[in-house]
């Protein structure tokens, strides 16, 4: 089953950040494949500069780094969400591939299920 | 024929999830498609707080749910998620902690993403509402 699953909320917007990324990490578990695609305001997820300790949160955002140990590669981020934020790839935790809008729709489509948030 | 799973993540009352899941679930049954479960994360959890109630005429949500999960559809809650939204389950005494009277409704079980991912493993299509 290849499950694409859809950030769209900034870090603290919701409890979505982390169980989100527990989610894709129980289906990566059971050999499900799964994309990751950041978009809007989700592209603040992969911030390198987040502080959560200052936010009175734990900090799971090291946890992306443990996504190549579950097979976890396709990671996706909106081109133009990145450059909306004043980001760039490397301002970011993980390596990700950086879609244009144009992009998305094929890439998202390659997938049989979309969980979104 | 198709297998659904149903992924709930909007809360109760702030949301109208309860009667859509209920619609969605019920035309499935009706023509014959299983409804493998629904899972409830994130804030969806909240459906399964035995303490909510409405006001004596609002109309009751556990109705809903009680009437598919009568109809044989698990109603499985992630346990992560309910305790951080303070659902929990009835706990017995320990040496660790005095017993817990619980308020997860009846009709809600405790679960875990482990057994959402397998059920998505086998489902046709994951419905999120």
């Amino acid at each position: 089953m290849r499950v694409a699953i859809l950030q769209r909320h900034e870090p603290l917007a919701n409890g979505s950040g982390i169980e989100i990324l527990d989610l894709a990490l129980a289906l990566a578990n059971l050999e499900q494949e799964v994309g990751l695609f950041f978009v809007d305001a989700g592209v603040l997820q992969l911030w390198a500069g987040q502080t959560p300790a200052a936010c009175a949160r734990k900090d799971h955002i090291k946890t992306y780094g443990a996504l190549g140990f579950y097979d976890l590669e396709q990671v996706f981020v909106c081109a133009a969400s990145l450059a909306k934020y004043g980001l760039a790839a490397a301002d970011l935790v993980i390596p990700v591939t950086a879609l244009d809008s144009s992009d998305l729709p094929q890439a998202l489509g390659r997938y049989q299920q979309v969980i979104n948030t | 024929m198709a297998n659904f799973l149903i992924y709930v993540t909007q809360p109760a009352y702030d949301s109208d999830a309860a009667l859509q899941v209920y619609r969605f679930a019920t035309a499935a049954l009706a023509q014959q498609q299983p409804v493998l479960g629904v899972f409830f994360h994130q804030a969806g959890v909240t459906h399964s707080n035995g303490f909510n109630r409405p006001l004596a005429d609002e109309p009751d949500h556990f109705h809903y749910w009680q009437a598919l999960q009568q109809a044989g559809i698990p109603l499985l809650v992630c346990a992560t998620a309910a305790s951080r939204r303070g659902i929990r389950a009835a706990e017995v005494a320990s040496a660790e902690q005095p017993a817990v009277a619980g308020n997860l409704h009846p009709a809600f079980q405790l679960s875990g993403l482990t057994e959402f991912a397998a059920l998505a493993a086998t489902a046709t299509r994951v419905v999120q509402l």
